[in-house]
């Protein structure tokens, strides 16, 4: 792997950068792998890399039916945190955070990682309550989080309204400062680019239509190119989650809905860091200006990467209420990722019934984040066969057992 | 370029706007656009990336280059109108357009290939980006937020018609004239530009309906189109339109492609539909020497549309060696120097001064000619957007090198240009069969026919190429997005090589223009890099809006109205009370606590405890949830969604009940009365009434269609209000109530108090003797006036849920909202008694007896006494392990009893009752605190006063 620098840059230029490398290769599917990895989104591809880099495994292959990166890792609103409420999502994402901050030394490409910091707007005594829990929380674990006045969340989000009229006052607000986020694409790209530089087949194009078992264990993957035998399966897909563990008779608890994001059109900067709403709106500023805005998933189960126009109506209008000042930028682009949930909000990171078939997947609206640790604990949970302690907690097993990592906790009003 | 006005401003129709602090003669009405090549602004602003001059290119949607700013925010040039007075900026350059400090960036552009910046600006251990970032971040965005305070004066309207037409021009006055044949059928037709529709016969059809200045900018699925209108008069400023119709035809047009060459963004290089369009429409001359490049005949008309007005065009530079003899003709008439087989090689000037050409087939032999404007015309690229933003799938069209809708779309004809019919007569052709096909399937005409074939390839063929360059320089496919065909190449050469990958490395088609401009050179360019067909790589997702749609069009009203707060019969009294309101969930608000004079929060929650434990209180619970369940099986119906057995109540009385998930985790709680055999009475938490409604009824109409049985929401219906404390009964007496004289604990039944017929319960959740009384909402201010002025001698004293939260932790009561950390059940929060697990079946059932198999570990309900009984435990602090690095439980209530003189708490603790005596430490932001487990009731363990 040809290392990039503003040197390569310079070099390249004078040959009008006609002989950069590939970043990958387009290596034909082989009929055997040791590994299949079904997914080439953040999560695959990271999970291949460090089975590559930490395991020295190399007989790998990552399948999609599509493009690198092309389904959630591409479509989500790149907000990277730890204020998490449950102690095994803490630690995990934490450890991410870190990851997150060594990525672009890592993998020699620039995901422009930029640690901007999340503020989380608070208008209820029931979120109050919830907030002041996470900080205990998670001042234990390291994580830093802090519960601000209005006056100083507005030190940090200029353009909030404290004045106009409001359905409800803001009464605090909590700071995050280690939140950032980053260019998602290039997150997708430099762990392919890793991968494939460490001998790791990445073929696009090519659906996996099937799990095929022999017995209790995997004997390989179905294909629109054709059959694939192998002894390990690791599933790091989103929306079809459910359905290609269904092709090998394991139900996993998981709905699939859409989940909007949108852009405004770019402006200059006018907001350094990410912003958490009540109402489930949240946004933060990308490097080409744009407004990056989420909100709450869709209602109703699909798998069409398409959103309502009523879901976008409630989420600007929860927008606009907080941020007056936007009512006259304009929405420039609307799209949805079909997300994979599990009924608690928390991943799979688990083996499956299946021997040889191995889950990572009901990340729901929390993948992106998730995609360096996730996938280095995934790679380990598949290269020695067992859960590191990182992941235990998201076992399958928890369903059967009845303990639920609810991330959402059960707040609400005195009532 | 030299722009100049053919035809003088009208007197009247004169304005003047301000552009960069320069006064500019305009006429009302006309785009910004126009006015700015009018008076000869060729550098109108500076390109995203590389900070390069540009200047106006298209017409209308179609423009690619200039965004200016105004007070009001950052909008396309060619889509601003003018009024007088209007002061407008260009975006990103400093100091002016003209001389931008910026655009040396342009002597870095060899470093700055597509996706230059994944490959640097990470420094050695690649943690330096947040160094580099904040340069870049300042050089990219376009406009800055708008200067004025005011709020978009925008409104919603929602429409119903059988039949839209988006669209005014020949295809769409086509299709509606077609689909209003029939009286009957109501017919809506929208136009963006509002000047195309002149169709008289749509104006004397009452069933048709016209919006000017209307523009679509998304398809959703369910047939739902939003448009954006800005109107023309009055104070609004834009109004969105949510239409949903029985059929849909769209006849959105098409754009003109650019063609690809060093220097084609340079300012005076425009399309030709826009140079005819800013002649015939504005008279305005972009240019005093125009040369059209062309590969294709249609636009000898367009050329033709400039000559007769009156515009100098020097040249034709026509890419096809076979050119029709009349467009010869007409080149040969008109003095117009005609170039066959030549393409543009580059553009020089700034702005333009002359062009280089050359022989498509010896390129070595150029020719130079001048002039100040280049115009465009590389074929047209159907306008598919709302075809496609649904889900509409497209075909590649070899006639036209073109993406056009593939078929019929969930009832939504494209016609006309959209769909690849660019001439007059077939457009129309195509219209009129769009709108009858559009009214058969509405259901107001008979069957439609068969489409009208295309018209066969016109003699005019157009010649499928639009790069023209030597590969030298900077040749732009997207020039909103600074995107070269270079870049493209690249991204395709690093194996970023499909049409979406390559979107994302190179960022075309990402600019505010969505790639309108250069999308479709893009996928050309990609092709033949890959040496494939355009068909074979295909194009991105079109995503809505067609437009960009102010935040402010989309919201709803704001304030007060977002989420209409609910409002009981009291809520005026207790604000004239100086009640403190609390939002208390689905939207309800509540007093929290009534402070009098002076006191603060504590001081009132105190003094209203103490009347509750001493004399009488009263509080507000008109919020909480009211159903009636009604029906021979209403019993086995209860018995099934909650976990208590509810059939065995007898008439008359109540009892405590628990609904729980399909997971076990307890989801409500409330009382369940038996009013009689076939009718109860139930009441849940506030914040769950609502999801309660879609409980019973996914219940009653999925799970246990077998049942008779109805649901009756009645939370509106009732007040409720809450007479509780030792005093309670002396209040009652003084009030004139009538209730049975056995009138005993969880007991029901109707009566009248203070002249009112009221229907009262046995039950509270203080702890103290209850009366929950329920009246007609429209009886209860009286009800509630007369029931204090009857307990005046008595201490009855008004409660807000400060103190009842006090209340009900002194009793150990569990609070849905506050103790169940969404995932304890029943056994976990020491309600096994209310578990009733040997009935048949009920919603949780084998979640619980899962538990009970294995219940180690699980998060169990405790009392806490911090060791310092002063201290009251902040709610949310963490219980540590031994080792103080992981948690075992959680602070889910606390609060300061006076009732006990000392401070109570409630958590979650892992295997809780199996510590009940023993001591835990709880985490504090400056230390630990430490308390004993006990038993979750505090106070009256017994019950007995609640019962006497």
């Amino acid at each position: 792997m040809s290392a990039y620098s503003i040197f390569a840059l310079a070099r390249n230029a004078l040959s009008g950068h006609r002989n950069w490398p590939r970043a990958w290769r387009s290596p034909a599917l082989c009929g055997s792998y040791d590994i299949a990895i079904v997914g080439a989104g953040g999560h695959g591809l990271a999970t291949a890399y460090y089975l590559a880099r930490r395991h020295g495994l190399r007989n790998i292959l990552v399948v999609d039916k599509g493009w690198i990166g092309g389904g959630n890792t591409g479509r989500n609103t790149v907000t990277i945190r730890a204020n998490y409420l449950r102690e095994p999502s803490i630690r995990l994402h934490a450890e991410g955070l870190r990851m997150w901050r060594e990525m672009s030394g890592e993998l020699g490409f620039n995901a422009m990682f930029s640690e901007r910091g999340q503020i989380d707007l608070i208008q209820t005594w029931a979120k109050l309550r919830d907030v002041k829990r996470r900080q205990s929380i998670l001042h234990l674990a390291g994580v830093p989080f802090d519960i601000l006045t209005p006056r100083e969340a507005q030190a940090h989000v200029p353009i909030l309204d404290l004045d106009g009229p409001k359905r409800l006052p803001i009464l605090a607000a909590t700071w995050h400062p280690t939140a950032g986020v980053a260019r998602h694409d290039a997150v997708a790209w430099g762990y392919a680019r890793a991968a494939d530089a460490l001998g790791i087949d990445i073929v696009q194009n090519c659906e996996v239509t099937a799990i095929r078992r022999q017995g209790g264990r995997v004997a390989g993957i179905e294909t629109t190119q054709g059959f694939v035998a192998v002894p390990k399966v690791a599933l790091a897909v989103s929306a079809h989650a459910s359905v290609l563990a269904q092709t090998a008779d394991v139900r996993l608890p998981i709905e699939t809905v859409p989940l909007q994001a949108f852009v405004s059109a770019p402006l200059k900067p006018m907001l350094s860091c990410i912003v958490n709403c009540p109402g489930a709106v949240y946004l933060s500023q990308s490097d080409k200006g744009e407004l990056v805005i989420g909100g709450g998933s869709d209602p109703v189960p699909s798998y069409v990467q398409r959103g309502e126009f009523a879901v976008l109506e409630r989420v600007v209008s929860n927008l606009v209420e907080l941020f007056p000042v936007l009512s006259r930028v304009g929405l420039l682009r609307q799209w949805a990722g079909a997300i994979d949930l599990c009924h608690d909000t928390s991943p799979i990171v688990s083996k499956s019934p299946v021997e040889g078939l191995y889950l990572n997947v009901g990340w729901g609206s929390g993948g992106f984040k998730a995609i360096p640790a996730g996938g280095a604990a995934f790679a380990d949970l598949v290269a020695t066969d067992a859960p590191s302690a990182a992941i235990e907690a998201f076992a399958l097993a928890r369903f059967e057992r009845g303990r639920p990592l609810y991330e959402t906790a059960g707040a609400s009003n005195r009532d | 370029m030299s722009g100049y006005r053919l035809e003088s401003v009208a007197q009247t129709d004169r304005v003047v706007v301000t552009f960069d602090g320069r006064p500019l003669a305009a006429r009302r009405g006309e785009s910004l656009a126009a006015t700015l090549l009018a008076n000869g602004v060729a550098i109108a602003g500076r390109s995203f990336k590389y900070h390069r001059p540009r200047g106006i290119a298209g017409y209308g949607w179609c423009e690619p280059n200039i965004l200016v700013q105004t007070a009001q925010g950052t909008f396309p040039a060619a889509l601003l109108p003018v009024a007088d007075g209007l002061q407008a900026r260009s975006v990103n350059c400093w100091p002016s357009a003209r001389f931008d400090v910026a655009s040396l960036l342009g002597a870095f552009g060899a470093l700055m290939p597509a996706g230059f910046y994944y490959k640097t600006f990470r420094g050695p251990r690649g943690r330096l980006w947040p160094l580099f970032e904040p340069a870049i971040r300042a050089l990219a965005g376009l406009g800055t937020l708008p200067k004025t305070e005011k709020p978009l004066a925008s409104l919603k309207r929602f429409a119903h018609c059988d039949v839209l037409v988006i669209g005014g021009g020949p295809a769409g006055i086509a299709a509606a004239e077609a689909a209003s044949n029939n009286p009957a059928a109501r017919v809506w037709l929208i136009e963006a530009l509002g000047i195309s529709v002149t169709a008289a016969a749509l104006r004397n059809r009452p069933n048709v309906r016209v919006l000017h200045d209307t523009i679509a900018t998304g398809r959703y699925d369910g047939g739902l189109v939003v448009a954006l209108e800005r109107p023309c008069t009055g104070n609004l400023e834009t109004r969105l339109w949510k239409i949903r119709a029985r059929s849909i035809v769209i006849a959105t047009g098409a754009f003109e492609r650019p063609f690809v060459f060093d220097g084609n963004d340079r300012p005076g290089v425009m399309l030709l539909t826009a140079v005819a369009a800013y002649a015939s429409r504005d008279k305005v001359a972009c240019g005093r020497r125009v040369v059209a490049v062309v590969n294709n005949g249609a636009a000898y008309a367009e050329i033709a549309v400039l000559s007769a007005a009156g515009v100098t065009v020097a040249a034709i530079v026509d890419l096809r060696a076979k050119i029709e003899l009349e467009h010869r003709n007409f080149a040969a008439r008109n003095g117009i120097a005609l170039y066959p087989r030549h393409g543009v090689v580059a553009a020089f000037g700034v702005p333009l001064r002359k062009i280089r050409i050359a022989p498509l087939d010896s390129p070595a032999n150029t020719v130079e000619l001048d002039c100040d404007t280049l115009a465009m015309a590389g074929g047209l690229t159907p306008a598919v957007h709302l075809h496609s933003h649904a889900g509409g799938k497209l075909r590649f069209d070899e006639m036209t090198a073109a993406f056009v809708p593939d078929g019929l779309h969930d009832n939504c004809w494209s016609a006309g240009a959209c769909n690849g019919r660019y001439e007059q007569e077939a457009a129309e052709a195509d219209g009129r069969y769009a709108g009858r096909a559009a009214s058969a399937a509405a259901g107001f005409a008979a069957s439609p026919g068969s489409r009208p074939e295309a018209p066969a390839p016109p003699a005019c063929e157009l010649l499928a190429r639009w790069e023209t360059g030597d590969g030298t320089g900077k040749a732009f496919v997207d020039v909103a997005a600074d995107v070269t065909a270079d870049d493209i190449r690249l991204a395709v050469h690093e194996g970023y090589d499909s049409v979406e990958l390559m979107k994302r490395y190179t960022t075309a088609g990402m600019a505010p223009d969505q790639g309108r401009f250069g999308n479709m050179n893009a996928i050309d360019v990609l092709a033949r890099a890959r040496d494939i067909a355009p068909a074979a790589a295909g194009t991105t997702t079109y995503r809505p809006p067609f437009a960009p749609l102010p935040f402010g069009a989309i919201a709803d009203f704001g304030g007060a109205l977002l989420k209409p707060s609910r409002t009981t019969a009291l809520t005026a009294w207790h604000e004239a009370e100086n009640a403190v309101m609390y939002e208390a969930g689905a939207n309800w608000r509540r007093p929290g606590y009534y402070p009098r004079a002076d006191e603060n929060l504590e001081a009132a929650t105190r003094r209203e405890c103490r009347a509750v434990r001493n004399a009488a209180g009263i509080y507000d619970s008109s919020p909480l949830g009211k159903f009636e369940i009604v029906g021979r099986d209403a019993g086995a119906f209860l018995d099934f969604v909650y976990c208590t057995r509810l059939s065995d109540l007898k008439p008359g009385l109540g009892r405590y009940g628990l609904q729980l998930h399909e997971d076990g985790r307890l989801f409500d709680d409330g009382i369940v009365f038996r009013l009689a055999p076939d009718r109860f009475f139930v009441t849940t938490t506030t914040g769950n009434a609502e999801a309660c409604v879609q409980r019973f009824t996914y219940a009653r109409q999925i799970l246990r269609p077998d049942l008779d049985v109805h649901v009756l929401p009645t939370t509106e219906q009732w007040a409720d209000l809450v007479l509780c404390g030792p005093r309670a009964r002396d209040v009652l007496k003084a009030a004139e109530a009538e209730l049975p004289a056995d009138f005993g604990f969880m007991s029901i039944a109707d009566g009248r108090i203070a002249g009112h017929d009221v229907r009262v319960a046995r039950a509270g959740f203080t702890g103290e003797v209850s009366f929950e009384i329920f009246a007609p909402a429209s009886a209860a201010p009286d009800l509630w006036r007369r029931l204090l002025e009857a307990g005046k001698t008595y201490g009855l004293t008004p409660v807000g849920s400060e103190a009842n939260h006090v209340l009900r932790i002194e009793k150990g009561y569990v609070s849905v909202g506050h103790d169940c950390d969404g995932i304890a059940d029943p056994d976990d929060l020491g309600l096994r008694f209310a578990a009733h697990i040997d009935k048949t079946d009920f919603i949780g059932k084998q979640a619980v007896l899962r538990n009970r198999a294995d219940p180690d570990g699980r998060p169990e309900r405790v009392g806490l006494l911090a060791r310092d009984r002063n201290f009251v435990l902040p709610e949310g602090a963490a219980i540590l392990k031994t080792d103080a690095a992981a948690t075992r439980g959680y602070v889910t209530a606390s609060c300061w009893s006076d009732t006990l003189g000392r401070s109570l708490a409630m958590g979650l603790l892992e295997d809780g009752r199996k510590h009940i005596g023993g001591d835990v430490a709880i985490s504090l932001p400056g230390g630990i605190a430490h308390a004993t487990v006990v038993a979750p009731v505090f106070f009256d363990p017994k019950g007995e006063r609640q019962r006497g």
